[in-house]
């Protein structure tokens, strides 16, 4: 779902602080209605971008645009206390001159309505993500970014984060997220950008970026997990036997696997070894490796 | 602004702001209510008494105008100071309070959410300094007329209001409404400036034990005034020449009257540029960029 003119766009950002330079020379867009994931080492300059692109700090060169005011969520965020939910929201209302539809979407998309009268102090940390989502819908914003909006949240809570997530693209609006939470980000996300030091590594559909890190390996949980074990030894493939199953690296596609393991136990479940954003995150994100060619994958 | 004021009124920090205002309001004609009376022939007695005592210890003649303490609430004398101090609390409370309210919001992120672009950070700390000090101005007003006329009650009941000067006690309260808004405002303020409230009440704890409790006791002797003391001799603001003038009190020793005057036009301007700037140095504060 894409179109013309993109939701948001970064032309050659490069932010620097005194004598640091946090993000370098970074430029990519995208169109309304994804789902974007920006990866990155600790320090990498995602949260850098994110104030960048919100307003929070300046740019030293480059040019961003946006389709409308983005709105911005940072992990910590709070709320008074004391505010009761519908306070912020009427308050909220006001200040950006919200119409009754525009509330109710709001309420209703992030669910809201069922917690309307407690005080935000007492809300846990999914309520509190869902109320500061509302209040970033509230104004209208059809670009949200969202710094590690899974922090503090249960498996329950993450699904439902992940459901809001499916409806505001749905919605058209187009949300930038940054998480550590890397196997749950890979269910929702449509393109993906990941930053080294500051500077661009890849970016791209999820799929093109999927093509070009090395395939997983896989975990097989079997009635006989040892016999399972010593098959796929015996089949010179690289096997361990772990808690979860047994685990077979490298290239060896899924089916010769199966094969082998079929004949000596019963296959309850295969599952690969690593999440497709862990993958991308270790080949182009992590902190350890030097910087890649900076590439853009259409 | 609407907006802003409206939140505003939801605050916790309002309520203890305003309940700590109506404690202070009623405490304090209630203390002079029950440490004043009418009583002058007891204490006259209680004076001689206590003449017919030290007199042959001493063994000079005692002056009964020494030994005698005055038990009536004395309007003309006591008002102006009771309401510098008044004052004075007000404005301490409502600096806490203005960078509990402001300071906090920029700590808790809040303001980062809320606000990210420079200019509507800057437009809303304006909005929230100019909401915050107008409301301690109105809160002011309130409590200071209040507790003039409380006090007034008091003096007519168990004291004295001889020798009031309303058009003084009129000028005391608009210059404590100036100070307290300028606190307000300071308090305010400097919660955006620093983007926690910590930092300034730390700040003004610093001050307290310093300023006011350390350099007064350290520099007593070569007559040092803490801030404290300045502001109140600026809320009372002394006529020219009332100083030492009696008050007619039909009593052995009466106190000096205390007119207050219209005092120094500086001050007043010089009040009000520190909102004004204190406003613009908010608004500015906030554009700075928020690495935090």
């Amino acid at each position: 779902m894409t179109s013309a003119r993109p939701a948001l766009s970064l032309d050659g950002v490069t932010v620097t602080r005194g004598r640091r330079t946090l993000v370098r020379d970074v430029s990519f867009s995208m169109g309304p209605g994804l789902v974007h994931a920006l990866l990155g080492h600790n320090g990498a300059g995602k949260t850098t971008l994110f104030r960048a692109v919100s307003g929070l700090v300046p740019t030293r060169s480059g040019r961003i645009v946006t389709r409308g005011e983005p709105s911005v969520l940072f992990v910590g965020s709070r709320f008074p206390a004391e505010l009761r939910v519908r306070d912020l929201m009427a308050y909220r209302g006001r200040l950006v001159f919200a119409s009754r539809r525009d509330m109710a979407r709001a309420r209703e998309v992030t669910g809201i309505g069922a917690f309307e009268a407690a005080r935000c102090g007492e809300l846990s940390t999914g309520m509190a993500q869902r109320l500061a989502l509302a209040v970033a819908l509230l104004g209208g914003a059809r670009v949200l970014l969202l710094d590690e909006p899974t922090t503090g949240l249960d498996p329950q809570a993450i699904d439902s984060l992940l459901d809001l997530l499916r409806t505001l693209r749905d919605d058209g609006c187009t949300v930038v997220l940054c998480s550590h939470d890397l196997a749950q980000l890979e269910l929702v996300c449509d393109t993906v950008t990941c930053l080294r030091h500051g500077r661009l590594t890849v970016t791209g559909a999820v799929g093109d970026v999927a093509a070009r890190v090395p395939r997983a390996g896989h975990v097989v949980r079997t009635s006989d997990d040892g016999a399972a074990y010593r098959a796929l030894r015996e089949a010179r493939m690289d096997a361990t036997l772990t808690s979860r199953g047994v685990r077979v690296a490298g290239p060896d596609p899924l089916e010769a696997v199966w094969t082998v393991v079929a004949r000596h136990a019963v296959v309850h479940e295969i599952t690969v070894d690593r999440a497709l954003f862990d993958r991308i995150f270790d080949e182009f994100a992590s902190s350890g490796t030097e910087v890649a060619d900076e590439r853009t994958l259409s | 602004m609407r907006a802003v004021a409206s939140l505003l009124l939801h605050r916790r920090v309002v309520g203890v702001q305003l309940w700590l205002c109506g404690l202070v309001v009623c405490a304090l004609p209630v203390l002079r209510w029950s440490t004043s009376s009418r009583d002058l022939d007891s204490a006259l007695r209680a004076a001689q008494a206590q003449v017919d005592v030290m007199q042959p210890v001493i063994g000079e003649e005692f002056d009964l105008a020494a030994a005698f303490v005055e038990p009536r609430y004395l309007a003309a004398a006591e008002l102006p100071f009771d309401l510098a101090a008044l004052t004075v609390g007000l404005a301490l409370v409502c600096l806490l309070a203005g960078a509990v309210l402001c300071g906090g919001d920029w700590r808790t992120r809040s303001v980062h959410v809320t606000w990210p672009s420079a200019r509507r950070r800057g437009e809303s700390a304006v909005r929230a300094v100019v909401v915050w000090t107008g409301w301690c101005a109105v809160v002011a007003v309130v409590v200071l007329v209040v507790a003039a006329v409380s006090l007034l009650g008091v003096a007519y009941l168990r004291g004295s209001a001889d020798g009031v000067a309303l058009t003084g006690v009129l000028l005391v309260v608009v210059r404590g409404e100036l100070v307290v808004a300028g606190a307000a405002s300071i308090g305010a303020a400097a919660g955006v400036v620093a983007r926690s409230e910590v930092v300034v009440i730390l700040g003004v704890l610093v001050y307290v034990v310093l300023g006011e409790l350390v350099a007064p006791a350290v520099w007593a002797a070569d007559g040092f005034r803490s801030g404290v003391t300045r502001l109140v001799g600026l809320v009372v603001s002394e006529a020219e020449g009332s100083r030492g003038v009696a008050l007619e009190c039909l009593a052995p020793r009466c106190p000096d009257l205390v007119v207050p005057g219209g005092g120094s036009a500086a001050a007043y301007v010089v009040g009000s540029a520190v909102v004004v700037l204190v406003i613009v140095l908010a608004g500015a504060a906030a554009r700075r960029p928020v690495w935090r």
